[in-house]
């Protein structure tokens, strides 16, 4: 194609609003049309990468599944803001497999490095 | 240059459908093409024609169709996000056996491969609310 890669954003906790799920459904679109995405979780998204989540005692949907599903569609450059984990009290260790951990810098650079960036 | 809007909040809810009515009418003014507005999410209800505005207020849905028309934009509502909130159009109403269509005849109902297409072909694709 182009050369346009897009970036999502993900700040918000995995649950309470139905944002991030519209965020995983337009990684999967992207994928589903061969566009290049990658995922970067700061702030309260870094939530979302906790492990054993019990979704269904809030009558929700496992973000966790959604996740599993990604390397099916090619989507493998998942992200982590070093310093919202800190801020929680949050070690990388916890984390889902295959997160890349980024500080401030490296942050900013991976924005730079896209075309778009879309925050969800 | 080339633009695209992402909405992502209810008319009523929040001050950035609004700030995206705006948005969109000062690009146009300054010469620039607007190319698609992409309503995904709970923005999916700027195309809600049921919605009734208060009389002290702007119709904005009234506002984005006269934009649309005029300028040539393409006003997108994500298809999944609509019909999970109501919105429908005839041939949706009919699949899903509802009683009546919703969706005002300016908007279209697609799939995200629509927002996917306007992040390619757009120098900007800009968000508003979230």
């Amino acid at each position: 194609m182009d050369g346009k890669s897009l970036l999502l954003v993900f700040r918000r906790p995995p649950y309470g609003r139905s944002l991030s799920r519209a965020g995983y459904d337009l990684a999967l679109a992207c994928a589903a049309f061969d566009q290049t995405v990658s995922l970067l979780f700061m702030d309260d998204g870094v939530w979302q990468l906790l492990p054993e989540q019990h979704a269904e005692r809030i009558d929700a949907r496992n973000i966790n599944s959604t996740q599993a599903s990604l390397p099916l569609y090619d989507i493998d450059s998942l992200y982590v803001d070093s310093p919202s984990l800190s801020a929680r009290g949050l070690d990388p260790s916890a984390l889902i497999g295959g997160v890349a951990q980024l500080s401030e810098p490296e942050v900013r650079e991976l924005m730079a490095s896209h075309s778009q960036v879309l925050v969800f | 240059m080339k633009f695209s809007l992402l909405v992502l909040n209810a008319p009523g809810a929040a001050q950035s459908g609004a700030s995206a009515l705006a948005f969109a009418q000062a690009v146009v003014e300054a010469g620039h093409e607007l190319y698609r507005v992409f309503f995904y999410h709970e923005g999916v209800q700027h195309g809600d024609s049921l919605a009734v505005p208060a009389q002290d207020e702007l119709d904005r849905q009234a506002a984005w169709a006269a934009l649309a028309a005029d300028h040539n934009v393409d006003l997108v509502l994500c298809i999944a996000s609509a019909i999970r909130r109501g919105v429908l159009d005839q041939s949706e109403a009919a699949r899903h056996g509802q009683s009546a269509a919703s969706a005002h005849p300016g908007f279209e109902l697609s799939g995200l491969g629509q927002l996917v297409d306007a992040h390619l072909h757009c120098d900007r694709l800009v968000t508003f609310g979230g």
